[in-house]
């Protein structure tokens, strides 16, 4: 009875905590995730089921601080993480410089696509217990138009920096913790407009803002066996302090809860797992917030294949010697965005060098 | 082999602890999230129907939506951006017409053409004088007509989709926002080069002749009446948006208020007038006789 109880005691701690943590945490911003700015394509690909993946680039800081927990070996790493780059920069810095014209927004419209670009770089140390990573620049923007003939625009574009560190260690034999502080500078940009109010009242669009925040965010790994090694994480992330509130960046935290198993096979490595991410997309029933990956490794190359109920993601990594290059791609089919319904791929590129 | 390799009792903690977990998210998780409503629904579907060059479903769901809702102005706007969509016309790209009518800042070479047009031209020495003060006016004019020139012509059809989006459009301006205001000028812009045009083309308002260049006054008359009414709703819309800015507009309104009686037909003196007007058409150059 006593082993009963000993064996279940864990696993209700983190079933209480993960249902107190469900229960308060809803409401949620969509933009500046730190899942979404990780620099790493397998992370991306991965998006929030890689708080539970064993599938983790090893050149980067994990998604879930208690990874950290494991022991590894000290790493040093510089990444540049890109996706329509020069683009994403030149836009970027026009926007937050009030440079906007209306010879560039109706090149936009003439266009007529869906642009999502970033640029970045990071160097990451990390060895058992911690890490941490500085990204000098992360430059990102997205723009989208819907109808041509009143064209209504929706146009984001942030530059940050930021500095991070991850803490984790195991309180037991199955349970690790890590908690990750990030802080961010960032100018930030976001609006949605008519291109004709822009063009009578421009200095009412677009405003540049300016926030650091101190994001906190804490996780947990449970592991239930050895075998097949399934577990359960949890991770709190986006959870920040701020005294600028943006109202489009929201610093409530994300809940997201996983369950992972590593089934073992022939060649390589596998691992499966599962997701449930409370974001704040008001319109999502239950079942679009799970998430289902797989990855494999083999030798020098990682791949993954995540699905959604609305997107689909794909991510390569190689590695020969110091250098890596990875891609991601993402395919997200009747994204609902200011407006308008509509299918978007995005296609970024890593390239690293690992000392 | 692999299955064997998770042992049994191992699935039942599984079990015990992975569907507990599932109910609570189940449970607590199930906010009552806002449905988004059919109008929301349906005007998204719309867009969507839009982007994707499918104008006919799209009008044929706003025009019910809109019998539903028949004074929401965003469903107005969708539909009448149906209608135009449909026609093919990228109307953004003359945003700059609206420059011609609100800026006061003329070219100084459009001034002196216009200048010594006036002086030069065969005109009669009074409407020489009469003319001198709109030579602002008059280089307004030049620089719209330009701009006019670039705006591809509606064909017959296209004008009817404007008609019907101008249509849609037509209420009083304070009802309008004012980037919705400015897309009702940019439509009445573009639909009044197409029935101007269309209407010279087709009247005898002006007959080409080898020797010379005649003008029936009457028909030019008539014309230029239909394109003071047009420009005036303009300048209604104009004023309202850009209050006391639309003063190129407001000289040009002025000077065809002046230049209508010299085409009266019933003037004593019509050759004499033909020859003036022709004249400085002529010196504009906005109309060539061979």
């Amino acid at each position: 009875m006593r082993g009963i109880l000993r064996r279940c005691t864990q696993p209700c701690f983190v079933i209480l905590l993960l249902f107190l943590c469900v229960r308060h945490a809803f409401a949620i911003g969509y933009l500046n995730k730190a899942i979404s700015s990780s620099p790493a394509v397998i992370e991306r690909a991965l998006y929030t089921n890689c708080i539970t993946s064993f599938m983790k680039s090893q050149t980067t800081l994990p998604c879930n601080p208690a990874a950290l927990a494991e022991e590894q070996d000290p790493t040093f790493a510089s990444t540049l993480f890109f996706g329509h780059g020069y683009q994403s920069a030149q836009k970027t810095l026009t926007v937050l410089r009030g440079e906007l014209t209306a010879e560039t927004l109706e090149e936009l419209i003439n266009k007529n696509e869906t642009l999502s670009s970033e640029l970045s770089a990071t160097l990451m140390f990390k060895k058992s217990h911690w890490g941490m990573t500085f990204s000098p620049f992360r430059l990102v923007y997205q723009s989208k138009v819907v109808d041509k003939a009143y064209p209504q625009v929706l146009m984001y574009a942030a530059q940050e920096e930021t500095l991070q560190l991850q803490l984790g260690t195991a309180l037991t034999r199955k349970l690790e913790s890590g908690v990750q502080f990030r802080w961010v500078h960032r100018k930030v940009s976001y609006d949605q407009f008519a291109f004709y109010d822009y063009l009578i009242d421009s200095e009412n669009y677009l405003k540049v803002l300016e926030q650091e925040v101190l994001y906190v965010e804490p996780g947990l790994t449970y592991h239930l066996s050895e075998n097949w090694d399934p577990r359960l994480s949890l991770l709190l992330s986006n959870g920040g302090f701020s005294h600028t509130k943006i109202s489009f960046i929201d610093l409530e935290p994300d809940v997201i809860v996983g369950f992972g198993l590593t089934p073992p096979v022939p060649f390589g490595g596998l691992d499966l797992s599962l997701t449930f991410a409370d974001e704040d997309h008001p319109d999502l029933k239950l079942f679009e917030k799970l998430r289902l990956s797989a990855s494999y490794s083999l030798a020098l190359a990682k791949s993954v294949l995540s699905i959604g109920a609305h997107d689909l993601s794909l991510g390569l990594l190689t590695q020969l010697w110091s250098a890596r290059v990875g891609i991601y791609y993402s395919w997200v089919r009747d994204a609902h965005l200011y407006q308008s319904i509509y299918d978007s791929d995005t296609f970024f590129t890593e390239f690293g060098f690992d000392f | 082999m692999i299955f064997k390799q998770f042992r049994f009792y191992k699935v039942w903690t599984f079990i015990i602890i992975f569907s507990p977990l599932l109910l609570t998210l189940t449970l607590a998780c199930e906010r009552p999230h806002p449905t988004p409503s059919t109008r929301e629904n349906d005007l998204q579907r719309a867009y969507q129907w839009i982007d994707q060059n499918e104008h006919e479903k799209a009008i044929a769901l706003l025009t019910n939506l809109q019998a539903t809702y028949p004074l929401d102005q965003d469903i107005k706007l969708a539909l009448a951006s149906a209608y135009v969509n449909q026609s093919g016309f990228d109307i953004y790209h003359f945003y700059h017409l609206v420059n011609a009518f609100t800026t006061d800042q003329l070219d100084e070479k459009h001034r002196s053409d216009v200048a010594q047009a006036i002086s030069e031209g065969d005109l009669r020495h009074s409407l020489k004088e009469n003319l001198r003060p709109y030579v602002q006016p008059l280089v307004a004019l030049l620089q719209f007509i330009e701009l006019f020139d670039a705006i591809p012509l509606l064909t017959p059809e296209n004008a009817k989709l404007f008609d019907h989006a101008l249509e849609i459009l037509h209420e009083d301006s304070v009802s309008l926002s004012r980037g919705a205001l400015l897309y009702r000028i940019l439509l009445q812009v573009i639909e009044t080069k197409y029935y101007v045009t269309s209407g010279l083309l087709q009247s005898d308002a002006l007959s080409f002749n080898e020797a010379k260049c005649v003008l029936k006054i009457g028909e030019l008359a008539r014309l230029i009446a239909n394109l003071r009414e047009r420009l005036d709703l303009i300048a209604t819309d104009l004023t309202q948006l850009f209050s006391d800015q639309a003063s190129n507009l407001k000289n040009y309104l002025e000077f065809l208020d002046n230049l209508i009686p010299y085409l009266n037909p019933s003037s004593t003196d019509i050759e004499l007038t033909a020859v003036d007007v022709y004249g400085l058409f002529r010196g504009l150059g906005s109309v060539r006789c061979q």
